[in-house]
């Protein structure tokens, strides 16, 4: 019976002992406070007020041990709490801080980089604007430049139909330019082989041509006087245009600017009953049709 | 018993003589509250709180205070403090914050200018 007795003191005895050790719930509130900022950030952004803080709960927990769970215990043990999290709160001020010149940092670096990438694109918009003013004043020298060349074409084709005129009538129509040579001077009678007289003629045709405007075609039309059959004068007419032709392409009219057609005797431009008409009946003519596709 | 009820009644007497009266303890605290007013704190949930236990340790400060509990007001005028000075940091740095982010909106407004 006097066992369970001094069982049961003991163990009411230990009880008021531990209840008299345990610390007040703001001393293990203010140690949990402690390591946590001692923990975090504060260490670094706040070591002071860390330093300030542990102190504080060093006091406490002397205190604790000196008078046990007292008033001013617990409010020293509540202070040091609030020191603990004061410093936290001052570490994450300070990194806020840190944070804030940072961005203003690199605000000013980036607009630094603005600044000057502006500065690099009025440059090259600048030059760009000196570019296509040169473009323009190159587009303006080139105009001017082609005006004169086709000046100069142009009087050299008035130049080439001038000399032309001197060798063959040429004549406005409604049909082009006509350039009409007399027969005699191209073949001997009823043949189709150019006479070596003729050649130096054609020479100058050929120039005069290539002197036109490079859009234009030719047409090389033979004609006869109404002696003989129609038929074999068709055919004559047909034969010296095509001779006339090929020697003018031989000469650098291109073949395809130029065709050839005869029409016999069906075209008289004079009187085939005097010996005059029917010479100026036999002719060739060359009608320059301008930008005929 | 009656030698205790004496010993205490002596004991808490001396104490008393001992101890001054925290009037300078009492006016930081008050001081330290108004810092805290200033700072914005009763704008700032966490540090309302903050504020507002620090007021109401005051109060209890000046109430031993008029008891003649002379230690017991200075141990709770400092509690007042120190929640006045944490509710002052808090809201420093929601102000800190707030800065913050209005610093990073900036940047990032002209990072994207420059894209």
């Amino acid at each position: 019976m006097n066992t369970p007795r001094i069982i049961v003191a003991s163990i009411v005895s230990s009880l008021t002992i531990a209840c008299a050790h345990a610390p007040p719930s703001e001393l293990v509130d203010a140690r949990a406070a402690y390591e946590r900022a001692a923990g975090g950030p504060a260490a670094t952004y706040a070591p002071a007020d860390l330093h300030v803080a542990k102190e504080s709960l060093t006091v406490a927990e002397q205190r604790f041990k000196d008078d046990g769970d007292g008033e001013l215990t617990r409010d020293q043990a509540y202070i040091a709490q609030r020191k603990a999290e004061y410093s936290e709160v001052l570490a994450r001020i300070a990194m806020l801080t840190k944070g804030i010149a940072e961005a203003a940092e690199q605000e000013a670096s980036l607009k630094e980089r603005n600044a000057a990438r502006t500065k690099e694109e009025l440059a090259r918009t600048k030059a760009a604007l000196a570019d296509s003013k040169t473009t323009a004043a190159n587009t303006a020298a080139e105009l001017e430049a082609e005006r004169k060349r086709r000046e100069e074409a142009e009087k050299r084709a008035a130049q080439a139909n001038a000399d032309l005129a001197r060798i063959a009538a040429i004549k406005q129509e409604e049909r082009g330019t006509v350039i009409t040579l007399s027969g005699a001077v191209l073949f001997s009678s009823n043949k189709y082989e150019l006479l070596p007289a003729a050649q130096a003629k054609l020479n100058q045709v050929a120039e005069a041509l290539l002197m036109n405007d490079p859009e234009s075609t030719f047409v090389v039309e033979g004609h006869t006087d109404s002696q003989g059959k129609a038929a074999l004068n068709q055919t004559l007419s047909e034969n010296r245009a095509k001779a006339v032709r090929d020697y003018l392409v031989s000469h650098g009219v291109a073949a395809d600017r130029i065709t050839a057609k005869g029409h016999g005797s069906s075209r008289p431009v004079a009187d085939n009953t005097s010996a005059e008409g029917r010479a100026d009946n036999r002719r060739v003519e060359i009608i320059i049709s301008p930008k005929k596709s | 018993m009656r030698v205790e009820l004496l010993l205490g009644i002596v004991c808490a007497a001396t104490a008393c003589a001992r101890f001054p009266p925290p009037n300078e303890t009492l006016a930081n605290s008050m001081a330290s509250i108004r810092g805290a007013e200033e700072a914005g704190a009763a704008q700032v949930p966490k540090a309302a709180l903050s504020l507002q236990l620090a007021r109401e340790q005051l109060d209890k400060a000046k109430a031993l205070l008029k008891d003649g509990e002379n230690e017991l007001a200075h141990s709770m005028a400092l509690r007042a403090i120190n929640d006045a000075e944490l509710a002052n940091a808090l809201a420093r740095e929601e102000k800190a914050r707030a800065e913050a982010k209005r610093a990073q909106r900036e940047v990032e407004a002209v990072a994207g200018d420059s894209k």
